[in-house]
Parts: structure tokens; sequence; C-alpha cells
């Protein structure tokens, strides 16, 4: 079993509420507070990207300290004791889901500058002072909380949503009668570099290709 | 607002000008993404491609600072076409020739220089605008309203909704969204210099009896005159005419346009006080602060910006020495000779409000208890509230009918030149909120974003500098230099450089032109000339971010601790230095 987070870009408003969400979920269970969701915004569209959660997963395989491993709920997770902070699984991700961060401890804005006032982390082992060592982060379905992602539940638009075998099966049969039909139209005259110009950079034939 | 935001959803149209909801509310860009699924046409007029413009079946790249121009012509276009509903011109307006005598000079055609908008296109937007089914609605945000001609342009806009008959029927018309929470209570409660609550003008000799009378007070108490705008303290305090400013909850030191000067000219102030519930740069220039209680800590009644009144409760009670507004203004009233005194703010609600604003007569606190709401005008207390203003075309004029009124381009003051060849726009980001006074004293926003914020600027000027996504960069313009980091953001025209007013070190104001428009007395926040210049050493640059960071939080943090007492600045000796204080022979105010 899989489970993920997908996005309707088209109910995504880019107000970042997911991205706060998930930031304070897992400061609070003494996680890393890097949030886990990347706002991707271009001129076509917008959308929080993060893992996918993969069955095969590449990450999972570069780890050299096996701090990422599939769990029995259908996720993919990093354990941030054991993670060293090599970035292979940053470099390996093919969906940039997977960055490198450490909790930084500048304080707020206006009132504390001498001491950060965060509470003191549930997680003895996540150091909370400057110097605090780099972990890889990376979705992990809100583990903390019984696997329950928060920003699914954040989101002002419902446009976030946990994808999960049992629930998803009917809706995958009857898109797959609807892009029957639809590839059907597509296959006439496809040209995938015409559509992708990335698709050009890995074709080798193609003149300029860098 | 002529319609409720809710009612945002079922209208035909929404006409996006000069307003950016994902950012600025997207409790309200949540309505348009549902407008768009019932089947709602979406225009965005913008000079940024803006995240509703994704999902709009036209959207305007419109010139900075065009805004009259480009509406002129949208209005040309309507009559052009044949879109006006001449019967609802007949029976609900006046002025109709007299507006068509100024819209008949900008064909679409003659103004394209100045907007950038293909006449093809204008046609277009007009017709869908115009004969959209059920109703249109305008929207407009800041982009309309800090520019130099705003009054002009939020008179054409409404002119539009009355020539199409996209007004006096539900969910229609126009729809100015507020620039900060509760501004709409602010004003529906007095806070301007020429109303009464409930828009009771002071210069009219009935209304002053009238709260002549509640108030127990002589009627020549009460100022027959307008008073002072906020954004003219600075020239106000320099030509003499204001000697003591009390200052609630506002940091103009961050949100005043040219922040330095006001700075200096705040100086001349005999007396300052602010009211806040943070340490903020305005706040540490004061004389006297009163600190006050915060949302989570006070009740009271919001406004939303149509209309609707919106009760809250307190979740925690007040901390420390902190009081909550209203007993503040109640007991500096009392000190100055007028005796104040309210049990709660159902109190103040119900006799400072309902009693004498006849439109709000039925807003109870019964009403609005738990979830509830009221939407004014609402007179009596059987009365549901009015989601739709003006229906069946009347309008609050003394005739009751809508006054349509045109008025002439006329360019924003400081052009680009050879020297400053971009234009500066402040505009909002979803990270943070207004002057970051609360925001970035929360720890979960501060890790999301954090100084020295971001200019947006498009890729092609951005390669013209040399200048690379995320780098750190000067902006300047006459008034000053700031440093910040680059965004180079392909939804961005050329040109233009965009900025959040909210960075504290990247500080937009230092840079911002002050100059009001003639009625509002409101800043052009939205266009002043600047230049963008890398910075060669970026580790330099980095370290000499975080030193002005820490500088500054290091002076408000010192200000806002008793422990910190600095007696240079109190003019206080102390036991270490008394020694080598002498009397000042030039007292500070002179």
């Amino acid at each position: 079993m899989s489970r993920f987070i997908a996005i309707n870009p088209n109910r995504c408003v880019a107000c970042g509420t997911c991205r706060a969400e998930c930031s304070e979920g897992h400061r609070k269970a003494g996680l890393q507070s890097e949030p886990r969701l990347a706002l991707y915004e271009s001129r076509d569209v917008v959308a929080s990207l993060t893992c996918h959660h993969c069955a095969g997963a590449p990450c999972v395989k570069v780890c050299p300290v096996n701090a990422i491993q599939h769990c029995k709920d259908g996720c993919v997770r990093v354990d941030e004791h054991q993670c060293i902070g090599c970035k292979l699984c940053a470099v390996t991700c093919p969906f940039g889901a997977i960055h490198m961060a450490g909790t930084p401890v500048s304080g707020v804005a206006g009132m504390e500058y001498h001491v950060p006032t965060f509470p003191a982390s549930t997680d003895p082992l996540i150091r909370w002072q400057i110097g605090v060592i780099t972990a890889a982060v990376k979705c992990d379905l809100c583990a903390y909380d019984h696997g329950h992602p928060h920003c699914v539940d954040a989101c002002i638009t419902n446009a976030l949503r946990l994808v999960e075998d049992p629930d998803d099966g009917d809706e995958i049969e009857r898109k797959r009668v609807v892009s029957g039909y639809k590839s059907i139209a597509m296959l006439e005259n496809f040209d995938p570099r015409e559509d992708d110009p990335e698709a050009a950079r890995f074709d080798d034939s193609a003149e300029g290709g860098k | 607002m002529s319609c409720g935001v809710p009612g945002m959803e079922d209208a035909g149209c929404l006409f996006l000008f000069g307003y950016n909801p994902n950012t600025s509310h997207p409790i309200v860009a949540r309505r348009v993404v549902r407008a768009k699924e019932k089947g709602a046409k979406i225009i965005v007029a913008d000079p940024r491609f803006i995240e509703t413009a994704r999902i709009a079946d036209i959207y305007m790249p419109l010139k900075n600072g065009s805004n009259v121009a480009f509406l002129n012509s949208f209005a040309y276009s309507i009559i052009d076409q044949g879109l006006v509903d001449e019967e609802f011109v007949r029976d609900h307006t006046t002025g109709y020739e007299d507006f068509v005598k100024v819209v008949e000079r900008y064909a679409p055609e003659r103004t394209k220089d100045i907007t950038g908008i293909d006449p093809a296109m204008m046609n277009e937007a007009a017709r869908m605008y115009a004969t959209a089914e059920p109703s249109s609605i305008i929207c407009w945000g800041m982009g309309v309203c800090q520019q130099v001609q705003n009054v002009e342009a939020v008179h054409t806009c409404a002119a539009i909704a009355c020539i199409t008959h996209q007004i006096g029927k539900p969910n229609s018309g126009v729809a100015p969204v507020r620039g900060q929470n509760n501004v709409q209570g602010a004003c529906d409660m007095g806070a301007l210099p020429n109303f009464f609550p409930g828009y009771q003008s002071v210069t009219n000799p009935e209304v002053r009896e009238k709260f002549a009378k509640a108030w127990n007070i002589p009627v020549d108490k009460l100022s027959d005159h307008v008073g002072y705008k906020v954004s003219d303290i600075g020239h106000l305090v320099e030509d003499g005419k204001v000697h003591a400013f009390v200052n609630m909850g506002e940091d103009p030191l961050q949100t005043e346009p040219d922040a330095a000067n006001l700075k200096r000219q705040l100086e001349g102030l005999d007396l300052f006080v602010c009211l806040d519930i943070f340490m903020t740069q305005t706040c540490a220039e004061a004389d006297v602060i009163l600190p006050a209680t915060s949302w989570g800590e006070h009740e009271g009644v919001f406004t939303a910006c149509d209309r609707t009144f919106q009760y809250f409760s307190a979740a925690v009670p007040p901390k420390g020495e902190c009081r909550h507004d209203w007993q503040i203004i109640s007991d500096l009233s009392t000190r100055m000779g007028y005796p104040m005194h309210y049990e709660n703010t159902k109190e103040i609600w119900d006799k400072e409000c309902r009693e004498l604003w006849p439109g709000a007569y039925g807003a109870t606190y019964e009403k609005m208890a738990g979830l509830g709401h009221a939407q004014w005008p609402i007179p009596t207390l059987d009365h549901p509230g009015s989601p739709d203003l003006f229906l069946g075309g009347k309008f609050s004029t003394p005739d009751r009918r809508a006054r349509l009124i045109a008025h002439d381009f006329v360019y924003p003051t400081e052009m680009p030149d050879e020297k400053y060849p971009l234009v500066l726009c402040s505009v909002r980001e979803v990270g943070h909120y207004s002057c970051r006074s609360m925001t970035g004293n929360c720890e979960q926003l501060t890790d999301l974003a954090d100084e020295p914020g971001y200019a947006h600027i498009a890729p092609a000027d951005a390669k013209a500098r040399g200048i690379e996504h995320d780098d750190l960069i000067w902006v300047y313009s006459r008034r000053g230099k700031i440093i910040t980091r680059a965004f180079v953001d392909d939804r961005i025209n050329e040109g233009a450089i965009y900025m959040t007013y909210q960075w504290w070190i990247g500080k937009t104001n230092d840079l911002m032109l002050h100059h009001v428009d003639s009625r509002s007395h409101t800043p052009e926040d939205k266009y002043c000339a600047c230049q963008v210049e890398r910075i060669d050493d970026q580790m330099w640059a980095e370290e000499h971010c975080q030193e002005l960071y820490m500088a500054l939080k290091e002076r408000l943090f010192k200000k806002a601790d008793r422990q910190y007492v600095d007696s240079d600045e109190l003019g206080v000796p102390t036991e270490l230095d008394e020694a080598d204080v002498t009397p000042d022979p030039q007292p500070a105010t002179a």
C-alpha cells in the first residue's frame, strides 16, 4: 500500500497555509521545523509539491546509514536521528522533494534576541542550538500524528488530498476510461519535444542538446 | 462593497482590477476559485501575472500607473459596442452626457501606448463584463487606491458598473476590498477625520447636535470641521500644527512612505504616545508606550469589507500590564477632562454604535453570538441584514440616483528616467502581514520567511544587471538605498520591481515617494522611480544584512526591556554616571 499527498493545481491559491501547518506540526513534535512542502509557482501553474513516497524509492536505496525506510503505513520516512546529512537522497530524488535543513534559531523579529525562547524540544536528540546538525527533511505524512497529514486539513481550498489505495481504485478506473479517449486524440500528431522543452535536453539526437 | 464576499461565488463575471486576492486575502481567493468552478468568467487586469491570472479567461497586462486611461477606454469600449443599459442610465443615474464627453477621447486605439492593452482585447473584456449573466462584480484593491488618481479611478469603476447595470441587483456592483483587517470597522465607528460613527458627517449641525446630546456635552465642544489625516502627520508636525500624537496600533515608520524623513519629522513632536502590543520601530521613538492587548486577548466586533459585523471573544486573559484599547481610551479621556466609563464592549457597542447609528441598530450581540453575524444596513431587530446594496437602482445620494463621473488621465508623479529607470511598486505577500510587528513575532511564520525579503524582478531586467535569483542586491531611489534579495520572477512585467513594505532591513518605505492625492490623502505607494544594482561580494552582503538585522533587533530588545535603561536617552542620572551628568540647557522639544 502506498499513500501520498496529491494536489489539484487549479484549486491551489498559493496561500502557503500548508507550509505553515507542516512546519508547526513537526516543530512541536521535536523534528526539523522546515516545511516539507515546496510551493512551486510559474506563469502557468502553482502547486505545493511534496514526496510521492515512491514504491521503488531511490532515496531509500542510496542512504548509506539506512535512515530512510519504507514504512508499513505506505510512507517513505527519514529518521532524523540517524541521518548524517550526506545529501545523497536529495540529489537522487527525481522530484526535488528532499532537501537539507537545520532549524534556524534566529528568533522572532521584534522581541526575542539574546536567548531563543523555543520550548525545550521533546526530543533530546534533536538539538535546538546554533550549529544544529543538518538533516534531510521530507514529507513523513505526519507520522508523529498517526500518519494524519496536517497540510490536507489546513488547505483552505481543499486542493490537497491524501491518496490512499482503497479509496482511489474506482477513481483510477474512471480516469483510465477518460484518458483512453483522450490519448487516441493526442497520438494523432504527437511530438513530445514540441510540448516539453526539457525533453529536448535529454534527447541526444536533438541539435544543441546540453 | 455593494455585495457580500460569499456572493462573489454566484456572480457571472469577476473583474479583478488592481487586486491580488491570493496574497492579500486568501479567503477571498478561495471564493474566486469557487466562482470559476461554478462557471463565472474571470477578467484580471494587472501589470503582474498574478495568481488569479492563471485561471482567468482574459488577462490584461496593463502598464503600471495607467488605471484611469485604462478605465476610460474600458468605458469607451462599452459605449462603442452598444452595451450601455440605457434604461438604467435614464432612470437611475445623472451626468451621463458629461461622462461620455470625457470618455469619448479615450478610444482603446488611442490609449494603447499608455495602457499597453490591445484594443481587440479591451473590446472583448468590456463585452464579457457588460454582458455577463446574472451579474458582474468589479473588485479592486490597493492597485487602485494607492495611485495618484485613486479617487478618480474609483469614480470611473462605479460609473462603469452603473452604465452596464452591473450594480443594483444581487451579487453585483463594486467590491473594493480593504487593506487591513477591520479597516471597515474603524471607519464604521468614526475613526475618520470627517465622520462620527455610522458615516454621519462632522460638518452637519444636526448630526453634531445629536452626538452632543448623546455624549452629554455642549455642542460647541464638538469640532465642526474635518480633521487631519494620518498620512499628513509628518508635514503637520514640521509646520508646527501638531504637537502631540497618540498612535494606536500602527507602525508608521514601517508603513508610511519616505519613512526615514518621517522619523526626522516626528522628532519634532512635544509628546508622542504609542499603544501597541509589541516593540516596533515607531514605539522605539515614543515618549510613552501604553501596552495594549492583542486579538487573542480581547473581545469585540470586527467588520469585514462587505459590511459584516462579527463578534469575537477573548481566548486568554491579558498579560502583565496590558490593557484593552477601550480601557486605555476611557482613561485617557477621563484624565483629559471628559469622564468616560464602560463596563464592557457590549455597552460600547449598544451605546455608541447601535443607538447612534440607525443602520446598525439591529446588530445585537445576541445576533452575533457564536458564529452569528450581521451585515449592515440592518436597521431593525428583526431585519435579516443586507448582503447587497442599492437593490432596484436606489442609490444613497439625495435624489437616489448614481452620479456618473469621469476624469482625464494624469501620469504618475515620479516617472522613471535615465538614472532611476525602474518603477517600484509596493505590494503584499502571504507570508507576513502589514508592518510585520505581529507576524514577525510569530515563530513559525518567521521560520518560513525572514529578512531581508525579496524584490521581484523580471528575468530580462535581472539579466541586464547581472543579477541571479536569490542574490542580495541594492535598491535605491531619490529617498534612500536598501539591501534586499532578488526574486527573478517570470510573472513580473519588465521595467518594474515589486517589493512588500513589511521588511525592516529591505525597507521599501525608505525608497517610496511621499506624495498624497488631494482628496483622500492616500500615498502613491504603487509608483515611484528606482534603480537596482548587483552586489559583487555576496558573502559581505549576507553578513551586512545579518548585522543590520541583529543591530535593529538589539535596539528594539533593549527598548522593550526595563533592565536596559539607557541613561543618555532618558536624560536621567543613574548611579553609575551621576557625576558626569550636566543639566541639558536646551530641552529636546524646543
